[in-house]
């Protein structure tokens, strides 16, 4: 598109979003041109807004695979879709990554990971944005997570259980 | 791994990356010392 910026800078908006999530979704691109996606997940928060144009996270010991990071030494292209199933809103993010070693980098470690977790830290992705999009919320299905559901029924559970002490009452 | 799967996906660099960061050799790094 003609006068399209160098890059896409966040802002509050997608700052607060991504703070707000669980997990999202990564896609590399193989040595042979395949796209490869794989799914991330962690406490809220772990993926850490750096700055207005870096986010970052850290990788754990997993199945030993490594896809993702083999194929980022070859493409440092990512694609990240970031979903909020109850809200139906979604952020796509396109920028650049890079894989560090994570035993070369223990400040680092311990900025992007709990002090219960860091022990198990091997790898740390750097991801420099160069553009997002936020998508419509058709055809996304609300749902939820356990704690999201176990909040929501609370006043419900409070309320029963008023009830049933009403009741044995005489 | 299933098969076509692993076929697509284990290239060269993941070897590499696996090599770096684990000392366990991928089953199919050990089918590819086999072959060659």
């Amino acid at each position: 598109m003609a006068g399209a910026p160098e890059r896409d800078v966040l802002t509050d908006d997608e700052i607060s979003f991504i703070q707000a999530r669980d997990s999202f979704y990564m896609a590399t691109v193989t040595e042979k041109g395949w796209p490869y996606i794989q799914h991330r997940g962690g406490p809220t928060g772990f993926l850490h807004v750096l700055n207005s144009t870096s986010l970052a996270f850290a990788d754990y010991k997993g199945n030993r695979q490594l896809l993702s990071t083999g194929n980022l030494a070859q493409s440092d292209r990512v694609a990240l879709f970031l979903m909020d199933y109850p809200q139906r809103t979604r952020l796509k993010i396109l920028g650049h990554a890079r894989v560090a070693d994570a035993r070369e980098h223990p400040d680092l470690v311990a900025q992007l990971a709990g002090p219960d977790v860091q022990s198990s830290v091997e790898r740390l992705f750097f991801i420099d944005v160069v553009a997002f999009d936020w998508n419509c919320p058709q055809h996304i299905t609300p749902r939820y997570t356990a704690e999201e559901i176990k909040a929501l029924v609370a006043p419900f559970q409070k309320r029963i259980a008023e009830l049933e002490a009403q009741l044995k009452s005489p | 791994m299933a098969a076509k799967f692993q076929e697509l996906a284990q290239t060269d660099a993941v070897h590499r990356a696996q090599q770096h960061f684990t000392a366990r050799p991928s089953a199919w790094l050990a089918r590819r010392n086999a072959t060659y």
